[in-house]
Parts: structure tokens; sequence; C-alpha cells
């Protein structure tokens, strides 16, 4: 069985075949704008980010994001995201992603 | 012309009548020219300074019983400390070039009933004294007549009087400010801005106040206020000058062409969504050398609740580039639909406009500021604030 992975969600990780695998996490499940994502691995992107909130396929690679992370497993464990960051997470991770452009 | 409390309070007119050099500025009564006696026994005169207690220009009843005063400890004749009124010491930043060094209690049983009565018994407490060493010396000098303080508000300021902040205040009197955008949060931010003496306050819209604006601006117009359909920038000019003269309404947008209206502006607060006339915004207050604070904000609603984001980005001479590495959107309003939510509500337009006041005060030094963020982003849904780009 291949594990499908592409950047974006996908909704498991690799098949219990494997059996025991325990370095690697299966998946990790974190929140971004209120809705449960499940992630590969444990390191998360700015673009994975977006992508995981705007799952649109029209993408605008100028459109300008604000993001913030909580709960993440690194120190900090909270702040702000920027364009080409990434954030170490574990399960209960919580992203938000917005275009803060109204007034 | 007299305006103002010493033209309208009974109290304050008998003080003027009967000689006494007294003055308001910034919420406070000044009783200059008081004769008192030095531990040296050296006759010398000082000032006493009150809090007012004032509801519509006109004095209530004294709120405090105490004085503060600009001179030395004053003594008896024979030099030895006046101990009875002894309350505080300590130099105090009373604003209007006025430090005061020490201040008295002496309270009447039942409280003093106006001012005069206030001021009169301190003065004579402290010129007793004087009197016995030079006969004849009063407080009562008979000044020529005082020309009105200049104010930029139509009533004072007794908030920041009465709990001793009028020194801090003033660092904004020489500001223009202009706020970009009355929208939302630029309604509410000009609420607070109208609030400070700062020299004007310049609004830039070109749209109407429609019925939908009521609900996510500050105070509640009346159907009749409704029906004018009046520019937004008009609408807020009206209701704002009632309390600061200095509110200037430009019912434009600001593009290419008008760009210079924004001349001689010291600070501005950037209110208006992504688009060309931010970038166009932008780059004339970095050529003018200008500070200035952007607020947006992103709102979903996602499985039946809102969330999102409110931001602060500050830009500062000494530092700019954080506005245009990713912080900032400068993209048009047309496009990237699918991202935007329209979503704003009231609480989220004052909270960003608050965070934004708040910022723009410590960057003039009113609040410390020890985080030096240049960038704020505020998460509803984890009621967390997050700070970057610090200098």
């Amino acid at each position: 069985m291949e594990d499908g992975e592409e950047s974006g969600s996908i909704e498991r990780g690799v098949g219990a075949e494997h059996g025991g695998r325990h370095e690697h996490p299966h998946g990790t499940e974190i929140i971004v704008n209120g809705r449960a994502r499940t992630v590969p691995g444990d390191q998360v992107t700015f673009a994975a980010v977006v992508k995981l909130a705007f799952p649109d396929p029209e993408t605008d690679p100028n459109a300008v994001f604000s993001m913030t992370y909580r709960n993440a497993d690194q120190r900090p464990s909270a702040g702000e995201l920027g364009p080409g960051g990434t954030v170490k997470v574990k399960k209960g991770t919580i992203f938000n992603a917005t275009r803060t452009v109204k007034s | 012309m007299l305006r103002g409390p010493l033209s309208l309070s009974p109290d304050l007119k008998r003080l003027r009548e009967e000689g006494y050099f007294v003055q308001v500025r910034g919420g406070l009564l000044f009783l200059r020219e008081v004769p008192y006696v030095d531990s040296e026994k050296r006759v010398r005169t000082g000032t006493l300074i009150t809090t007012l207690n004032l509801a519509g220009e006109v004095t209530q009843r004294p709120d405090t019983h105490v004085v503060d005063f600009d001179g030395l400890y004053p003594c008896n004749a024979d030099g030895t400390r006046i101990e009875q009124i002894s309350h505080q010491s300590g130099d105090k930043n009373l604003g209007n070039g006025v430090t005061a060094k020490h201040s008295f209690s002496s309270k009447p049983a039942a409280g003093y009933a106006d001012y005069y009565e206030k001021m009169t018994t301190y003065a004579a407490i402290l010129s007793g004294p004087a009197a016995v060493l030079k006969p004849g010396i009063t407080a009562k000098v008979f000044p020529t007549p005082d020309e009105w303080e200049e104010s930029v508000f139509n009533y004072t300021d007794t908030a920041s009087s009465r709990v001793g902040i009028g020194g801090l205040s003033e660092r904004f009197t020489r500001e223009r400010i202009a706020i970009i955008g009355v929208g939302g949060t630029g309604a509410y931010i000009l609420d607070l801005v109208a609030k400070t003496p700062v020299a004007e306050v310049r609004l830039f819209d070109g749209d109407e106040f429609l019925q939908h604006n009521a609900f996510r601006a500050p105070g509640a117009p009346s159907v009749d206020e409704l029906r004018e359909a009046s520019k937004k920038a008009d609408y807020f000019n009206a209701i704002y000058s009632r309390m600061h003269r200095g509110i200037v309404a430009h019912a434009v947008a600001i593009d290419a062409t008008n760009v210079h209206l924004l001349d001689g502006i010291t600070f501005a607060f950037v209110c208006i969504d992504a688009g060309e006339s931010r970038r166009v915004v932008v780059e004339r207050l970095e050529q003018l050398g200008v500070p200035f604070i952007d607020v947006g904000m992103g709102i979903e609603l996602v499985d039946g609740a809102l969330g999102g984001i409110l931001r602060v980005t500050s830009s500062t001479p000494e530092k700019r580039d954080h506005v245009h590495g990713g912080r900032v959107s400068f993209a048009g309003a047309d496009r990237d639909d699918i991202y935007d939510s329209n979503i704003q509500v009231a609480e989220l337009n004052a909270l960003n406009a608050g965070f934004a006041v708040v910022k723009w005060k410590k960057l003039r030094g009113f609040y410390r500021d020890l985080e030096g963020e240049h960038h704020s982003l505020y998460t509803t849904d984890g009621n967390l604030v997050t700070n970057s780009d610090a200098t």
C-alpha cells in the first residue's frame, strides 16, 4: 500500500501493516481556523497552513496572510509565523490564518 | 472675552472680583502670588493649585480638600514650619509649566462648600505670617485682566487633571493626526483621538454613512440623521466637533491626485481595506517621514461561530522594512476574493482601534513600552496577543 502523501491535508498516515513505527508519528492532528486537520510528521510550514486554511485550488502567490500558532511543540510555543517559516507541532497545536485587511 | 469656568462660576468670579490672581488652565485652578514666609523668615510668593470639579464648565462642590503648592514649605513668622497643614512633599508635574513641591491638607468638618472658601482658607493660612513680617501684604493683588487659555477643546478636560496626568497629555498638543478611512475601525480611533488635545484630526473617507454603518460606529444616529446619507467624513466631523475644535474632514479617498492633502501631518492611522490607495498613502507617509499605524482584521465564519485575527502594524522612520516584508497587504481589493471575508463586528472594530491608539500613545511616550513591537496580532479564538518586529 502506498502512502499517497502530498503537501496539504491527508486523512490517514502510513498504513498499519508497517506496524510499530514509533519514531515518526503517523500524522499529527492540529487545528486550523477552528477546524481539525491532520498533517504528516511534526513540522508544518507557513505555506502548508495557508493551504489547509484555504483549500481552494485557486491560489494567489502574492496574497499576504497573518498567521498565529499556539500550543506548539517548541519554544516559543506561541507566536506569529511568517512566510517561509515552520513550526514544530504536536496534537492540539492551533493555527489561525487570515488576511487582516478589513477596517 | 473670558469664557469658561472663571466667568461662569460664582465662586471663581468672587475670587477674581476680590483681587486674587486666579487662572484656569488644563482643568486646574491656579492662585498665584500668595505671600508666605520661608524657613529663613523671608517673605516670598508662591502658587496654590487645585483640581476643579466641573460640570459643563461650572464649578461644583470641591471633591477634595487637598491643594498643591509651587513654592518652598510655608512657615510661621518665626521660621517654624506650619505643620498642621502638612500633607505630602515631592516634585509633581501638573503640566502647564508648573511643578508642585508640596501639598497641603486642612479639612473643615463639613468640607469646603466652594472653591472661594477653599482657596481663601489656604491663602490666609500662608499669608497670615507674611503679613506679620510685612504688614499690608496680601494675596489680593488685583492683576490686570487675563486672556482666556487657547484650548483645542470646547469644554475642559477635567478627566486628566482629576487624576494628575495633565502633564502627560500635553505631549499631544503639537500632533496633527490623519485618520485615513473612517469606517468601523477608523471611526472608533476617531472617537478616542478626539478626546486627546492634539492640534488637528484630519479625516479622509469618500464613502457615505449608511444604515449598516450605524451598527459598526461609535454613538447612535437618529433615523433622520441616517436619512441624510451624509459622507462619513462629514457625519463624524459634525459629531466630534462638539468636543474638539481641530477636526478637519476631507470626504474623499486618497489617491495619487490628492495625496498632497497629507502634508503637515505628524502621525497617521491607516484604516482602509487593501488596495491601491494604501500603496499611495504608505509611500507618501514614508516620504514625509511620518510614523503611522496600519490596522486590519480578518474574521471568518466556521461551523457557526466567528473567529479570526486583529492586526496592528506600526511604521516609524527608524523601522519601515517589515511593512513591505509581508506584514501588510498591498494587493487590490477585488483580487483574492476567495480569501476575503467581509465580516466585521462593532466590538472587534473597537478592540482593534483600542490597540492602535494605545500603541500610538506608546510611540509618543504616554504609555511605557518595554516590548517595542512594530507588529501585533490578536487571535480571537485563543484570546492571544503575539508581538513581532521589535526595534
